[in-house]
């Protein structure tokens, strides 16, 4: 009986360390918020479908034709974020940013990524910012968005 | 304890009607070599009979209990592949508000998570050409 609670105290220990990863960070504040917005979209994915392709969290959000004060304080959260990464891709357009790849700091054992694109600024009119937790590592990561 | 002492416990213990603390007096009674006698034997080969037999309950209790806690271990196994290779867990969420609209389907959640995906991918795949571009100029 004591090896099952251990197991059980180990498997909540994990659980914690997961939905505890995103904390802290500045792009934090822009998720969670998107309810009832008609002005784009907002996804969050946990667990199921994603652990086959070795993630375990995927938030979100999509702003359709953003206003210039909005990409400037996402672009803003996002190079904060940024840089404390222990990796980055990055492009610029016109001084401001376009895409954005950035591998976090591990945390809780757990991978972390931040992607940004501004697509607005290539007349498509889309902003999508994405927050990735899992085991995936960057080439696999980057497979997942070549597929 | 008295021979007499002695020999009246005995006799209530094959009696059954000792108490615990009855049973001790009388199996450490028993343990001292001074004491013999045929009751005194008979005592003893009764008593560590039920001795081993309540080693044999505790062991049986011991094999249960390491049983249980494989059969435990298996299932938990069994249910960390089932999560990680099936991907159907129970605790899964998927959830999407598309312009007000709340979406908890995985079909069409993971749709849109693919949709923003390859978008990302579209740039990394453009910034790689510029790069590779900017490589191969002589």
């Amino acid at each position: 009986m004591r090896y099952i609670r251990l197991i059980i105290l180990l498997i909540a220990s994990c659980a914690g360390f997961t939905a505890l990863a995103q904390d802290g960070l500045a792009i934090n504040r822009l998720f969670g918020n998107s309810r009832g917005n008609a002005w784009g979209s907002e996804t969050y994915i946990s667990g199921g479908q994603l652990r086959k392709m070795k993630l375990e969290l995927y938030r979100s959000i999509t702003v359709e034709n953003p206003q210039p004060e909005t990409v400037a304080e996402i672009e803003r959260l996002v190079k904060h974020d940024g840089a404390g990464a222990a990796e980055r891709e990055v492009q610029l357009r016109g001084g401001k940013l376009y895409y954005g790849l950035y591998r976090l700091p591990p945390l809780g054992g757990l991978n972390r990524y931040v992607l940004y694109l501004n697509s607005a600024l290539d007349g498509s009119g889309k902003l999508i910012l994405v927050y990735i937790e899992g085991k995936a590592d960057i080439d696999q990561l980057k497979k997942l968005l070549k597929k | 304890m008295s021979n007499t002492a002695l020999k009246a416990l005995i006799d209530k213990y094959f009696d059954g009607l000792t108490s615990e603390a009855e049973e001790a007096a009388l199996r450490k009674a028993l343990a001292s070599p001074e004491v013999k006698g045929k009751d005194a034997d008979e005592a003893r080969a009764v008593m560590g009979v039920f001795a081993a037999q309540r080693r044999t309950r505790r062991r049986s209790h011991a094999r249960f209990a390491r049983y249980a806690a494989a059969i435990a271990v298996i299932a938990l196994g069994f249910t960390a592949w089932n999560i990680s290779y099936r991907g159907d867990a129970p605790d899964a969420v998927y959830l999407s508000y598309v312009n007000g609209t709340r979406i908890d389907q995985s079909e069409p959640v993971l749709a849109i998570m693919a949709a923003e995906l390859d978008a990302m991918g579209e740039a990394e795949s453009g910034m790689q050409q510029e790069i590779n571009e900017i490589i191969s100029i002589p």
